[in-house]
């Protein structure tokens, strides 16, 4: 008996069952917006499957309105620039939803890792009391935070004890990007969903074990990878924009290919974006929510009207790789193209088989083992960040390192960007 | 007769260069190699012209490249040659060189004059290349080579290129596999068979060379050198390559005709005075009797025989070798037997009193699998005859010997020995398998899986699975494979098959046709 | 303009990319530090040379550093303040305004912000008119100005002061004493009164950035060349985005894919010099800024991903860099390129000079 793997689209409302060799042996559409991802499993399962057959659900949620949902959090900023404050940029609607205490302490680091100043424990403490009663979740970040997060776990330990396990603690380094104020901003979104991402996967994940004990849940992340239950539950900033890269990795698995150019026509909007080695090429632009700029980054799309060109968005979306198949889903059409009968399928299809992937994006400094050492240093990262995403590491495969030497002040150090991606790894049969 | 900038290249005149861009424009005629003094002279330049800048007027990245390569190909230049930077030339620098078709050339630190010095000969008169790869080889060659290895790394010296030895059969037996590989993708093995052996030019665009061995001039090949052409033999210099491979060919067949000569006379003297023991109906004469006592073989006596068989050989072993090391290893697991070649194998038999052959099976199936660990590839069976009085003993043994080795055969295991017994179950099955007709209806049983998968895999799961007595986890085990993958397949089996595998006699005849799959019966038996 | 407010913060951010010549920092980072001022402390002033007495002491200021450790620690308050009694000690007298010393996304935002800290009002006009690598390259060094004296204010507190020497020599110093404070400086170079600056000429470069940036809002690029002044050189795809490090600055070269050919930008910290198959279109001083086709932003060189539609855009510096003094400076053989300097519409500009 194959064993089955579902993706659940709860923002078109579809559900797919695939077995072992990735064919759909059922499916379902149910009513957006009206059914809950615990129905629409169920509905998938009354096709007939064999429930305890199913192995592993990967899920898109709809996004969620971080004014509406959120709760008011606490920002620390450790170290750094006292000219910038916390959340000080962010929008007037969202600092006024969810903004409460902040504070700055000294301490943080430099870009070697050497502490910039010790930890003000006491202002830390100080900072904890403030929370204490006011909040429903801790966020916390630390210059140079990823080069060395120390400050950050001696703050967020302080912060637990006082506060106590029921508040969620959120780290900036536990996102993988250059900028401290990215990552300050993905810590304290992610703190401000905690308790909503929590509830709502938290029941998702329940239906799930209702059907099969034994099965895996996962969530789609923003580049159609995915992140396992709890690790979801933590970043549900990392989830933004999973419906449409799902959609894009999984419009090329229903055509049978394995990289594609996707042409998604939807209303009176067409979105051109490309699916190549189970990524999706990034822009270089980040993401926003609510108006603020988080830590990840946009997959490189073009977004035409009905007027533009569409033979040149193909052209650049394939560049360097020429005989890139183009894929259609949706009601325009393309000249060679793959057109999709059940492309509304596509981003359950997308969940059903994602892969994990893991990156890393950050300055390294040039030790005495040179270019070669910081570049096996990023590709370990980043392996080991896919595993942690739920990857087999048997079977990754890795980009290229990406190197960006730094400007300005001549020095021996450069960001270096990595990823590593492959499937995730199969529960060890009974 | 003009060179061209592949050719001068190829010549390796000048070391570590590196064709970075314009490959397509390797081909255009070189008038002349010049030194260059500065990118905007470049105009002024003789078409058809190689300019060789330095690192202070030319650096491969910066942008005063792109100028340099507008005006070289605007003045019709041929190439332009400036030194290699660790850094890697830009996209647009690269393509740029394509879209011209002007030939970008990076070179390890040498002087534009250097470069200049060692191309200007070749480019004026390209026949001097010539005479030196046939004074090369000439040099290297004086001797003969001490065995296949070095000729074939001698002559990829002389040549830069790979050079393959491979056997009459079109066996691999010494130097790149990859230059073998190539040959068999593009020529008919039957070509080395000829009688009157030639050397040839082969492939699409003539990219193989082959050159006979031969031991006697006007004899057939023992050997074919196999050459991937050089690109600079071409033109004028197509025959200076083709008489440096002539010269390496006569070296070796000197060396070949003193050892290879004294094998082959060995072995055929051993298989005639075989054939004339077994064919002969009565008592073998008394000149039979002294050629075998001089080999020191045993006619009197009650004779076991034993058949060892080759099941899988790996191209680059040789039948003869292999023969030699058997014996060794033979002798080394207590069994002095003297091997005589014998259609796929070899035939040997032993003269003893005692009849239990259960420790002669145990050495055999040991030194098999130690020949076996050897040799990757290589898979051996043997059997093992009864116990037969006198000289016409050998040949009922043989042939019982021969059966038990087919026996052996349809295992598909690794080193395995059968040993056929009056009245056992076994000689049972080996006339079951020893009828044409009845091999034919298994092989049509199994068809579908053959279809549903060429590689065999199918049909070596089901009969592991039936050898295991239906076990998955035991058939696994043997399979290398985990149950679950046994029975996923199990499944896939159970769809393709017309068949019940629940119903006893289904199960019976596909078991025997799984074992009689694959095994090349001899028609003759 | 009489002062920055949060409405007019993007415009100048926007323009002030322009003027970064594809360098210059982050532009989010600029605007978030804009957005911190002018919320703590309201709009922000400007004033003219004019309206200071020709005495008053000016206090120049620069950020130093690298963009990549500049979003992870901008600068501090106190640096700011650090900083302005470092310099009024030494003067002994006090500091009437900001000065900018460059135009860049991040270095209109940094003395933006330190005017806002200290109470000050900041100047509208800066020394360089543009993004350059180096502290010393400015019109006031090439109207004869000593660089010296340099304070540097690193995040520890820490204060170093180069009290005289010659430009080059001084440029090395500083950025040879930001690696130990963090790669992160608040730095003050030049002395300098209003008087100075009124007779430097000031053409407005907060303001400047203002009308630029809004122009840049606009729909396609008519208004922003309009705005500037330059031209579209061409549209293309990047095929591929090299760098290396050498002695000094990194060296890059970006390719493009164009229907006319491949265009190549060698860039540095800035864009230097664009050019098609061996032909220069446009040199440093000039600007040379590339926008991303699909939103019309114009980006960090380095930022640039294969495969991303571009527009190269070239646009004039300020006259007095089209000197024989100012290209030797900051033409494209100052920064080691065997080039002679094509302006924007590649024309040669010392030809009318002449």
């Amino acid at each position: 008996m194959s064993r089955l793997r579902v993706g659940l689209d709860a923002v078109a409302a579809r559900a797919v069952a695939m077995d072992e060799r990735s064919r759909i042996v059922a499916s379902c559409r149910g009513l957006p917006e009206a059914d809950s991802p615990s129905r629409l499993l169920g509905a998938l399962v009354a096709e007939g499957i064999d429930a305890a057959a199913i192995d592993r659900v990967v899920a898109i949620l709809p996004e969620p309105v971080p004014a509406e949902t959120g709760a008011r959090v606490g920002v620390l900023r450790i170290g750094g620039a006292t000219a910038l404050p916390p959340l000080v940029g962010w929008p007037a609607g969202m600092s006024g939803a969810l903004a409460g205490p902040v504070a700055m302490v000294r301490g943080g680091h430099e870009y070697d890792g050497t502490p910039s100043a010790p930890l003000d424990l006491a202002a830390v403490a100080e900072f904890a009391r403030r929370c204490a009663g006011n909040v429903r979740a801790v966020a916390l970040a630390g210059v140079h935070g990823l080069e060395n997060p120390d400050h950050e776990q001696q703050a967020a330990a302080l912060l637990a004890d006082v506060l106590g396990p029921e508040i969620p603690v959120r780290k900036g380094s536990e996102t993988e990007a250059i900028g401290l104020l990215e990552r300050e901003n993905t810590a304290a979104l992610d703190a401000a969903l905690a308790e909503f991402a929590r509830a709502r996967i938290a029941e998702l994940g329940a239906a799930v074990r209702k059907h099969n004990p034994e099965a895996e849940l996962y969530l789609v992340r923003g580049d159609g990878t995915v992140l396992p239950e709890l690790a979801a539950q933590r970043h549900a900033t990392a989830c933004l924009g999973a419906a449409r890269a799902a959609m894009l990795h999984g419009a090329a698995r229903l055509a049978g290919v394995a990289a594609a150019v996707v042409v998604e026509t939807t209303g009176g909007q067409t979105v051109v974006g490309t699916t190549r080695g189970g990524l999706l090429p990034e822009s270089g632009a980040h993401r926003e929510f609510g108006g603020i700029r988080i830590g990840a980054r946009l997959p490189r799309l073009t977004v035409l009207n009905r007027e533009s060109s569409l033979s040149s968005a193909v052209a650049r979306a394939r560049y360097g790789y020429d005989d890139l198949p183009v894929v259609l889903v949706g009601d325009r059409s393309v000249p060679d193209a793959i057109r999709l009968l059940d492309g509304d399928l596509a981003a359950a299809v997308g969940a059903a088989t994602a892969e994990a992937a893991g990156s890393v994006d950050r300055i390294f400094w040039q030790g005495t083992g040179g270019r070669e050492d910081s570049a096996a240093r990023a590709r370990q990262l980043a392996r080991d960040a896919a595993v942690r995403a739920g990857a087999d590491p048997r079977t990754l495969r890795e980009t290229p390192v990406k190197e960006a030497l730094m400007t300005y002040v001549p020095v021996p150090a450069a960001r270096l960007q990595a990823t590593a991606v492959g499937p995730i790894l199969e529960p060890v049969a009974p | 007769m003009t060179a061209t900038l592949a050719q001068l290249l190829d010549l390796n005149l000048v070391e570590h260069y590196e064709v970075l861009a314009g490959e397509s424009g390797l081909k255009r005629p070189v008038g002349a190699v010049v030194a260059g003094a500065a990118v905007h002279e470049i105009s002024e330049l003789a078409p058809r012209s190689v300019v060789v800048f330095g690192r202070e007027q030319l650096v491969l990245d910066d942008l005063a490249a792109d100028l340099a390569i507008r005006l070289a190909g605007s003045a019709g230049l041929s190439g332009i040659v400036a030194a290699r930077t660790h850094r890697p030339v830009p996209f647009a620098t690269r393509r740029l060189a394509d879209r011209l078709a002007l030939p970008l050339i990076g070179v390890d630190d040498i002087t534009p004059t250097g470069v200049v010095t060692a191309f200007a000969s070749y480019v004026s008169a390209p026949e001097i290349a010539g005479l030196r790869v046939l004074g090369d080889a000439s040099r290297r060659f004086q001797r003969p080579p001490a065995d296949a290895n070095a000729l074939a790394s001698q002559l990829t010296a002389t040549l830069g290129e790979p050079v393959a030895l491979v056997d009459a059969e079109a066996r691999f037996v010494a130097g790149d596999p990859a230059v073998h590989a190539l040959f068999g993708r593009c020529a008919d093995p039957a070509l080395l068979a000829d009688s009157r052996p030639v050397a040839l030019t082969v492939g699409v665009d003539g990219e193989l060379m082959l050159h006979p061995v031969q031991v006697v001039a006007t004899g057939p090949a023992v050997y074919w050198i196999v050459v991937r052409r050089p690109r600079f033999a071409s033109g004028v210099l197509l025959e200076p390559v083709r008489r440096a491979i002539a010269i390496a060919a006569l070296s070796f067949a000197v060396h070949v005709a003193g050892e290879a000569l004294r094998d082959e006379r060995e072995h055929r003297r051993r298989s005639l005075l075989l054939s004339e023991i077994l064919e002969q109906p009565g008592e073998p004469g008394r000149g039979t009797v002294e050629r075998a006592t001089a080999l020191g073989w045993r006619l009197a006596g009650r004779h076991t025989a034993v058949q060892v068989q080759t099941a899988d050989v790996p191209a680059a072993l040789r039948m003869s070798a292999l023969g030699t090391e058997l014996e060794a290893r033979l002798a080394e697991h207590g069994i002095d037997a003297s091997l005589v070649e014998r259609g796929d194998g070899w035939l040997f038999w032993l003269t003893a009193e005692a009849a239990d052959p259960g420790p002669l099976l145990d050495r055999l199936a040991r030194t098999l699998a130690a020949v076996e660990a050897e040799h990757p590839g290589l898979r051996l069976c043997a059997g093992v005859g009864r116990a037969h009085t006198g000289a016409a003993g050998i040949g009922r043994s043989a042939e019982q010997a021969r059966r038990a080795a087919l026996l052996a055969h349809t295992s598909h295991r690794r080193a395995v020995v059968e040993h056929i017994d009056a009245g056992s179950a076994r000689k049972l099955i080996a006339g079951w398998y020893g009828s044409a007709p009845l091999r034919g209806a298994a092989a049509d049983l199994l068809a579908p899986l053959d279809e549903a998968d060429p590689s065999g895999g199918l049909v070596r799961t089901l009969r592991c699975y039936l050898d295991s007595q239906s076990s998955a986890k035991a058939a696994g085990v043997a399979l290398g494979v985990h149950r679950n993958t046994v029975m996923q397949r199990m499944e896939r089996i159970a769809e393709l098959l017309a068949v019940d595998l629940g119903d006893p006699d289904d199960r019976l005849a596909v078991h025997l046709a799984t074992r009689a799959a694959g095994v090349d019966w001899d028609e003759s038996g | 303009m009489e002062h920055v407010a949060e409405s007019a913060i993007d415009d100048v951010v926007r323009g002030a990319v322009h003027f970064g010549s594809g360098g210059g920092g982050d532009p989010y980072l600029a605007q978030q530090l804009l957005l911190a001022a002018v919320r703590q402390h309201g709009p922000i002033p400007l004033v003219t040379a004019d309206e200071l007495p020709p005495d008053a002491l000016v206090l120049p200021v620069v950020s130093g550093g690298t963009p990549h450790t500049l979003v992870e620690k901008a600068h501090s308050t106190v640096e700011a303040e650090t900083l302005r009694t470092a310099v009024e000690a030494r003067a002994g007298r006090k500091c009437a305004a900001i000065l900018p010393i460059q135009l860049g996304s991040v270095n209109v935002a940094v003395p933006l912000a330190v005017a806002a800290e200290l109470g000050l009002p900041c100047l509208d006009l800066d020394l360089m008119r543009r993004t350059l690598p180096s502290i010393d390259l400015t019109l006031l060094r090439l109207a004869g100005f000593s660089v010296s004296p340099i304070t540097v204010v690193g995040g520890s507190g820490v204060v170093a002061e180069f009290s005289q020497g010659s430009g080059a020599v001084l440029g090395e110093l500083v950025r040879a004493v930001l690696p130990p404070l963090g790669l992160v400086a608040l730095i003050s170079a030049y002395r300098v009164t209003a008087g100075d600056c009124a007779r430097l000429g000031a053409l407005g470069s907060i303001s400047e950035c203002a009308r630029i940036g809004a122009a840049l809002a606009e729909d396609g690029y008519d208004p922003y060349l309009r705005a500037c002044g330059g031209r579209l050189v061409c549209t293309g795809t990047v095929a591929e985005v090299l760098q290396h490090s050498s002695d000094g600055w990194p060296r890059g070269v970006v390719s493009l894919d164009t229907p006319e050919g491949f265009v190549r930008i060698d860039f540095q910290n800035e864009n230097l010099i664009v050019s098609r198959e061996g032909t220069v279109l446009a040199t440093v001083p000039d600007l040379i800024g590339v926008a991303d086709a699909d939103t019309g932003a114009l980006t960090q060189t380095i930022d640039l991903a294969v495969g991303q539609e571009v527009h190269v855009l070239a646009s004039p510096v300020d006259e007095r860099w089209h000197t024989p003094e100012g290209h030797a400076a900051a033409g494209p053989r100052a920064f080691g390129y065997a080039v002679d300097p094509v302006r924007f519409d590649g024309s040669t500009p010392l030809a009318g000079a002449r």
